[in-house]
């Protein structure tokens, strides 16, 4: 368990004690409350987590890899801001990828947009982000999201 | 179970339907390509599990306890360059995925957070988290990551601002009209199996017809009776309504 997953469990078990010392029933309907929320997302979370395992079986980081490596810059730059948009890789999965496509002569403006619409825009996550905010609200922050994505790798080949 | 229960069990699961079909395509195709992707799933669902219920029960405690004022001044429309601030500090020192931020976010915005500023915590969340910055240094080199970082908090607060103009907070929070409150309430108290028991859809659909007056509070099976009384309460705290009908 890394460091962070420990810190956010101990806040909540701290949290959850203080609250329950200082009244009982609030800290009830809480809980309560945080179980009905968990039951009525999780069947989906669990859908969508089924997904990404299925598709990053069906198109492994290698074949990322050999794709990336024989276009140029820009093409790369789009198909990783895509490859990044439709999947979700936890970082510590996606920053060694990223430098093992370095390695491999992969360009940082690409892997920039790679990293960015990767965490950022999420279309396979859509449909929980539809379930909380609406259609309206999904699409417009994916899609700005996106343009930001290419936006930052532009500047980072400038600076860099 | 009949044909219409499963046509009902699929509406209302439709992201899970279609993941079981794609699954099954997949074991029929190539059985070595179902299990590797049940290994692949079982990585994402330990994290799923370590992470969600913590943040559920932080949600939960936030909404019972921080009142409306306090998130209003911190996260509302007018708390400026401040509140853009703390919003990207709060995204920075969280723990797991997107999804996990939404249901964060979400009990933000209903207790007075500005859309831009939800936009901003979702996206640093999601892209300038610390822990994420060190393993990002160390694969990616300090200078890529600091230039990425410093590139990423304006474009973060950026398309927090744009996004807060193009949608508003009421097109958003489905408890925005003094109805839609009263079914947020009521779906809080009702059991929340969307069995279908009572011949609606979904819970949320049995709290509709409760307001209007329709449907009666015995015809939800699985509630217990403590959950009935507090139902009628909040119909009772809203007379209008009932006789409307």
């Amino acid at each position: 368990m890394r460091i962070t997953t420990i810190a956010l469990i101990s806040l909540a078990v701290f949290l959850l004690l203080w609250s329950f010392r200082k009244d009982k029933d609030k800290t009830k309907k809480s809980l309560r409350l945080s179980g009905k929320r968990l039951k009525g997302i999780g069947v989906e979370i669990i859908s969508i987590l089924a997904l990404i395992g299925l598709f990053l079986t069906l198109i492994p980081p290698g074949t990322i890899r050999t794709i990336l490596g024989d276009t140029s810059v820009p093409l790369a730059t789009i198909i990783s801001a895509a490859f990044g948009s439709v999947s979700l890789i936890p970082a510590f999965v996606a920053f060694p990828l990223a430098a093992s496509l370095v390695d491999q002569g992969a360009h940082l403006v690409s892997m920039a947009a790679f990293i960015t619409t990767l965490t950022m825009v999420g279309f396979i996550t859509a449909p929980i982000e539809i379930e909380y905010f609406g259609k309206k609200f999904t699409l417009i922050r994916n899609i700005l999201s996106f343009l930001a994505a290419i936006l930052i790798a532009l500047g980072m080949g400038v600076i860099l | 179970m009949n044909i219409e229960d499963l046509k009902g069990l699929v509406k209302n699961n439709k992201i899970a339907a279609f993941t079981i079909c794609a699954y099954v395509a997949v074991l029929v195709y190539s059985p070595t390509i179902f299990f590797d992707s049940l290994k692949m799933t079982s990585i994402y669902f330990r994290e799923m599990v370590e992470i969600l219920p913590a943040v559920f029960i932080i949600t939960g405690l936030v909404e019972v306890w921080v009142s409306r004022e306090t998130i209003m001044n911190t996260f509302g429309e007018d708390s400026g360059m401040k509140g853009r601030l703390i919003s990207v500090l709060m995204g920075s020192f969280s723990a797991g995925p997107i999804y996990a931020a939404f249901p964060v976010t979400y009990t933000l915005l209903k207790k007075g957070s500005s859309v831009s500023n939800i936009v901003i915590i979702l996206s640093a969340w999601a892209v300038v988290k610390v822990p994420m910055l060190f393993v990002e240094a160390q694969f990616m080199g300090l200078p890529f990551m600091l230039t990425r970082y410093v590139i990423t908090v304006p474009a973060i607060i950026g398309i927090g601002v744009v996004t807060g103009k193009l949608v508003s907070r009421e097109q958003l929070i489905r408890g925005s009209t003094e109805e839609d409150i009263l079914v947020e309430r009521l779906v809080q108290v009702l059991p929340g199996h969307n069995c279908g028991a009572c011949s609606y859809q979904s819970c949320h659909e049995t709290a509709k017809a409760l307001i209007s007056g329709i449907a009666d509070p015995s015809v939800c099976l699985p509630a217990e009776d403590e959950e009935k009384e507090e139902i009628k309460k909040i119909l009772e705290s809203h007379p209008k309504k009932q006789k409307a009908k």
